[in-house]
């Protein structure tokens, strides 16, 4: 939630957490003379049918993961195509053919929302979460408490992976999300779905905390046995040098370049584990050795080409394309993600191949040699950047900002100069991890055309 | 090969003379006697002007049918006195149908004067009674005679007019409760996206 969206704190413990009478732990987390001054409430908002909804969910998909063999598509797929074509008004005047049907992308979302949302889908239980829009239009995303709280079964599955599982417990930290920003809503809360335990959301920063090290203290005393964040924010952390031992650390929103995921892990004495996820459907996948591991079998991921309404076959790179998901708020059916890459399937589970966020741009040498911004992310992934952002001028000097306690620009300069040849000209600065960034996430930009 | 010509019919309706338009005397003192109306028409459609016994509505049931769903029936006779209908027996069974059930949706989405001034409700009218008696219009296959019927249909314009207010009335809610929802707490984020 971007804090300019300004949400007002609105309802009654017992709106936020229906079915937890037991609220100790939360006032322990709240009332703690560590805790942090957070500035907002937050519950998971279940009911009875939810919850039930968010186990049902859980089997239904995670007991036993289903997804598609290559040149088929999933068993649910027409149901839901025929569901959308019912009930969802965006959707009612395409057909119901789903090899025919027209891709649709973000723009779609911000323009026309209220026609994404199904006439099932009851109005009462609409929530709506704002984002800033940090790589593209700000956007209003429209969801339920149960599509928000598929979270956990999503990570569950990625955990168990790992041979990880959540304690659910009511005198437990289950998760917390660390930020290290400016500003942003901070909470203590609980987890229905994890048996009442405990859920953080915190913000590094200094000013929100009585004493500087309370940052530090606070997260060690209720030990999360997991960490979600971004680079910067896990960068930020141990920058604090927590003595902490959580089960894993989530990594989101930002690239996770494979420097920083072993300096965390070799610190943290955890698996760091990247998650690809979206605000308009959630998690998607998660990178390994091969490829970012698609973890939900609720979506069908195809690729397209960038420019024309044309699936291409599975190894053929284009643009992500996604379909289903279970929120009622926002259905998709070929949603383009504007992030590319090529699919693969290995044992009946698909992997995305060199996933890339957003549109991939070419850079050019001084002797205009093209440059693809892939090859530039594999060579700066060994460091241990925690973002980055890249321009090319039109006198196609390169401006490179990086954000790193650990690295010079020279070197920076050094592997660029390697990948561009020696034939470029590059301002390198980078930028020290603090406890309030106000980054973007890593993009590429050029003010040169790909003339082909 | 039908004879029942759509165009010729509609014609034949729209000369309807004012007589018929006049209220029931079952609404009005000195009004048409509809009853009377419609067991005429039996007989002529029957060829059979002995005949007593007709299927009309109970008298319960027939107060309840209002002013303009009785001059609808009205205009309808006269349609009816087209020689096209005269001694078609096979019609009688199909007509309690067309009065009383197909005639009573249309006449609430239609006055009964625009039967005869509109010429798209006089042919509404003339597919309506051919459909529900089972005629295929003159030179038209079954598919043709549904589409046309479908595309003049008063009942189903209205349905389409109302499910489109209606689509419109939730994207409004759902722009009221955007705004509103947006403005306060929503639930737990576990994580960056």
């Amino acid at each position: 939630m971007d804090a300019s969206s300004d949400p007002q704190i609105a309802l009654t413990d017992a709106e936020r957490f229906p079915l937890l009478d037991d609220l100790s732990f939360l006032n322990t987390l709240k009332q703690d003379a560590l805790a942090p001054k957070f500035n907002f409430k937050s519950g998971d908002r279940l009911n009875a049918i939810q919850l039930s909804k968010v186990k049902a969910y859980k089997k239904n998909y995670y007991s036993t993961k289903l997804f598609w063999n290559e040149g088929q598509t999933p068993i649910w797929l027409t149901d839901y195509v025929q569901w959308c074509f019912d009930t969802v008004p965006f959707y009612q005047n395409k057909g119901n053919q789903f090899d025919s049907f027209p891709t649709m992308h973000r723009d779609d979302i911000r323009k026309q929302a209220p026609l994404f949302v199904s006439n099932e889908a009851n109005l009462e239980e609409l929530l709506v979460y704002y984002t800033s829009g940090s790589t593209g239009a700000k956007l209003d995303v429209l969801f339920d408490a149960v599509s928000q709280a598929n979270w956990l079964p999503q990570i569950e599955s990625v955990l168990e992976d790992f041979a990880i599982s959540i304690t659910e417990s009511s005198n437990t930290t289950a998760i917390a999300l660390i930020c290290a920003q400016e500003k942003t809503l901070t909470y203590a809360s609980l987890s229905t779905y994890l048996g009442g335990a405990g859920i953080l959301k915190i913000n590094l920063n200094p000013s929100e905390w009585s004493h500087p090290d309370n940052a530090k203290k606070y997260l060690e005393k209720y030990k999360p046995q997991i960490l979600t964040g971004d680079p910067l924010a896990f960068m930020a952390l141990l920058a604090l040098l927590p003595e902490l031992r959580p089960k894993a650390m989530i990594s989101s929103a930002m690239k996770l370049t494979t420097g920083t995921k072993n300096k965390l892990e070799h610190y943290f004495k955890c698996p760091v584990i990247d998650v690809y996820s979206l605000t308009e459907c959630r998690n998607i996948a998660y990178a390994t050795e091969i490829g970012h591991k698609v973890i939900r079998p609720d979506l069908f991921l195809e690729i397209f080409d960038e420019h024309h309404d044309v699936p291409l076959p599975n190894g053929k790179r284009g643009e992500l394309v996604v379909t289903g998901g279970s929120n009622p708020f926002l259905p998709l059916i070929r949603y383009r993600t504007g992030d590319f890459c090529s699919l693969k399937i290995v044992d009946g589970i698909p992997y995305l191949i060199d996933l890339e966020a957003r549109n991939p741009v070419i850079f050019f040498t001084k002797s205009h040699l093209k440059i693809n911004n892939i090859d530039i992310s594999n060579r700066l992934s060994h460091l241990p950047l925690a973002g980055f952002k890249m321009h090319q001028r039109q006198d196609k000097v390169i401006e490179f900002t990086g954000y790193s306690n650990d690295i010079s620009p020279k070197e920076i300069i050094q592997l660029l100069n390697v990948v561009f040849k020696n034939d470029i000209e590059i301002q390198a600065t980078i930028q020290k991890i603090s406890q309030n960034n106000t980054v973007e996430k890593t993009q590429y930009s050029s003010e040169l055309l790909d003339d082909n | 090969m039908s004879n029942y010509n759509v165009f010729e019919l509609v014609t034949h309706l729209r000369k309807c003379p004012d007589i018929f338009l006049k209220p029931t005397s079952l609404m009005e003192k000195g009004g048409l006697n509809a009853i009377a109306l419609v067991c005429d028409t039996y007989r002529i459609v029957c060829n059979d002007f002995l005949k007593k016994e007709f299927k009309i509505p109970s008298e319960y049931n027939l107060a309840y049918i209002e002013d303009n769903h009785w001059r609808t029936i009205a205009i309808s006779t006269w349609l009816l006195s087209h020689p096209n209908f005269i001694n078609c027996p096979f019609l009688e069974d199909k007509l309690y149908t067309f009065w009383f059930e197909a005639l009573a949706e249309a006449a609430l989405y239609v006055k009964f004067e625009n039967w005869i001034s509109d010429e798209e409700r006089a042919e509404e009218m003339v597919r309506l009674l051919l459909y529900t008696c089972k005629i295929l219009p003159e030179g038209e296959s079954d598919e043709e005679a549904i589409d046309k019927l479908a595309s003049l249909s008063s009942a189903d314009r209205q349905k389409v007019l109302r499910e489109s207010y209606e689509a419109n009335e939730r994207i409004m809610r759902i722009k009221r409760e955007m705004a509103e929802k947006k403005a306060r707490e929503a639930a737990n984020t576990y994580g960056r996206e």
